[in-house]
């Protein structure tokens, strides 16, 4: 035992000297393409100086499909900074998957979790008790309930004559939020970052006619994870299980910038990373609701057919080939 | 390796003293990953209105032309910068725009684009195959003396009897 948490420490002592090559300071690291960055404050929102903060990667998607309840899986560590004193911190990270960010002074320790590629931010509270510095945090499964289903994507329409669908295309990743709770009891999580999932095979749900409007969804692990060095317990799926589902029970919102497609045309939009759907996926047991965004990438796909009718496609926030900023949500027909 | 090492770094300058890096008044180029298909009968032309431009800067600008990227089996016919009004864009419909539609467009050669305005930019395309295709619009427009060019990467698909679906 000693023997063998000796040699983790040097690992991952070795880690983060490792990685001390590519962070930075506060100040000098804002133009990394790829980064997380963030302030650590206290629980009460104050900004802390001088923290120190580490950043660690989630154990694989495969050695997470693979834990058993009660089983202890370590994070890696992948990056180090010094916060400034006005407590803000940058790290290289040009990885895309999940990480813990984890802040630490000699009082309290507090955790992020941040997940996909390019700016990433955690703004990390000391909410967690005062732990070791050079502890290297382990995530146990505490336990998992029956695959829920989350929203991965929505189509809208207010009158009849068009066909809609939604495409979950093959290594498609969703992120999912995730709860936080120094206890562990029902109710008492609060959100805390996100998690993303990689769909392993595309998924589709037909076609559906308007003037229904419909939420896609596909189902999720709820599990709860225990972190240690001051972590707490998360509430966060442990794998994408699939299916394909829809929740018809959804009402069109206001959307005003629109474009005519006559009948018989087609309009097909890729990367729905637009709009994240606030109350997305709920892990039941634990009392914890959660947001869903999907689309890291161009694999997610929104149609719309104008099979018997010409209408309206009106984006809520800029027409429906806008940019800078998306459309956001999409519905067929002018309000 | 270091004559080596030299040679690329007076490579890559010249490369650096090559670009501009600045994008223009109306922003830069993006794609929007969004693909309009129109079926339409033999014969037929395809008006293409799903795009516009806003003018970000504090000057007007004046449009030079706008033209299809990467056309395969289209050819376009005309091309207009259309007033927006009650945010409503022209959008992808079946034939000409009727003339009574046409009220305050401008052929797109010349057309001025207020400082903080939008345009909707609408080209009216015939099919020359029985399936034609563009990856996107290149608008060349001036302002100040100084010449831009915005490239929207939005696929257009035009399709003479055949089903878009």
């Amino acid at each position: 035992m000693g023997r063998s948490f000796n040699a983790a420490v040097f690992i991952a002592l070795a880690g983060i000297l490792a990685s001390l090559a590519s962070s930075s300071p506060a100040s000098a690291g804002t133009n990394h393409a790829a980064a997380v960055r963030g302030t650590v404050t206290t629980r009460h929102g104050t900004s802390v100086a001088r923290a120190r903060v580490t950043i660690y990667a989630w154990p694989s998607t495969a050695a997470m499909k693979a834990q058993r309840k009660g089983q202890a899986l370590q994070l890696r560590p992948v990056g180090h900074a010094r916060a400034s004193v006005s407590g803000s911190y940058s790290i290289r990270l040009a990885g895309t998957g999940n990480y813990l960010v984890r802040a630490w002074t000699r009082q309290a320790t507090g955790i992020w979790n941040v997940s996909g590629g390019g700016q990433r931010t955690a703004d990390v509270r000391l909410t967690g008790a005062a732990s070791p510095y050079l502890c290297i945090p382990q995530e146990t499964l505490v336990k998992t309930w029956n695959p829920a289903p989350g929203v991965v994507g929505t189509s809208y329409s207010r009158y009849a004559g068009i066909k809609q669908w939604f495409t979950y295309g093959s290594n498609q990743s969703s992120s999912i939020g995730v709860g936080l709770s120094s206890s562990g009891d029902v109710g008492s999580f609060t959100f805390n970052g996100s998690a993303s999932y990689s769909s392993g095979t595309s998924q589709t749900w037909g076609s559906h006619s308007s003037p229904y409007s419909v939420k896609y969804r596909t189902d999720f692990v709820p599990a709860e994870y225990s972190v240690s060095c001051g972590g707490g317990y998360l509430a966060k799926p442990k794998e994408w299980a699939g299916g394909a589902t829809v929740d018809t029970n959804t009402s069109p919102p206001n959307a005003t910038y629109c474009v005519w497609y006559d009948q018989n045309t087609t309009f097909t939009k890729q990367d729905t990373t637009a709009f994240t759907f606030s109350a997305g996926f709920t892990t039941g047991g634990l009392g914890f609701t959660g947001s869903a965004q999907t689309g890291f990438d161009t694999n997610a796909e929104l149609h719309y057919d104008m099979v018997n009718a010409g209408m309206n496609l009106c984006g809520t926030d800029n027409y429906p080939a806008g940019s800078s900023p998306g459309p956001k949500r999409i519905v067929a027909g002018k309000p | 390796m270091r004559r080596l090492l030299l040679t690329a770094l007076a490579a890559t300058g010249v490369v650096l003293a090559g670009c501009t890096g600045s994008a223009g008044p109306f922003g830069p180029s993006f794609s929007d990953h969004v693909t309009s298909c129109a079926n339409v009968p033999a014969g037929r032309n395809v008006s293409f209105g799903v795009e516009y431009v806003r003018n970000h800067g504090s000057q007007p600008a004046t449009l030079s032309k706008v033209t299809l990227a990467s056309p395969h089996g289209l050819d376009v016919l005309a091309v207009w910068s259309a007033p927006i009004r009650d945010r409503q864009l022209y959008g992808l419909r079946d034939g000409w725009p009727a003339p009574a539609r046409r009220a305050g467009w401008q052929s797109v050669a010349g057309a001025t684009v207020p400082a903080g305005g939008t345009r909707n930019l609408i080209l009216v395309v015939k099919p020359t195959a029985r399936t034609g295709h563009a990856d996107g619009l290149a608008i060349d427009y001036q302002e100040s003396g100084q010449s831009f060019q915005l490239a929207i990467s939005t696929r257009l698909k035009v399709r003479v009897g055949a089903s878009c679906s």
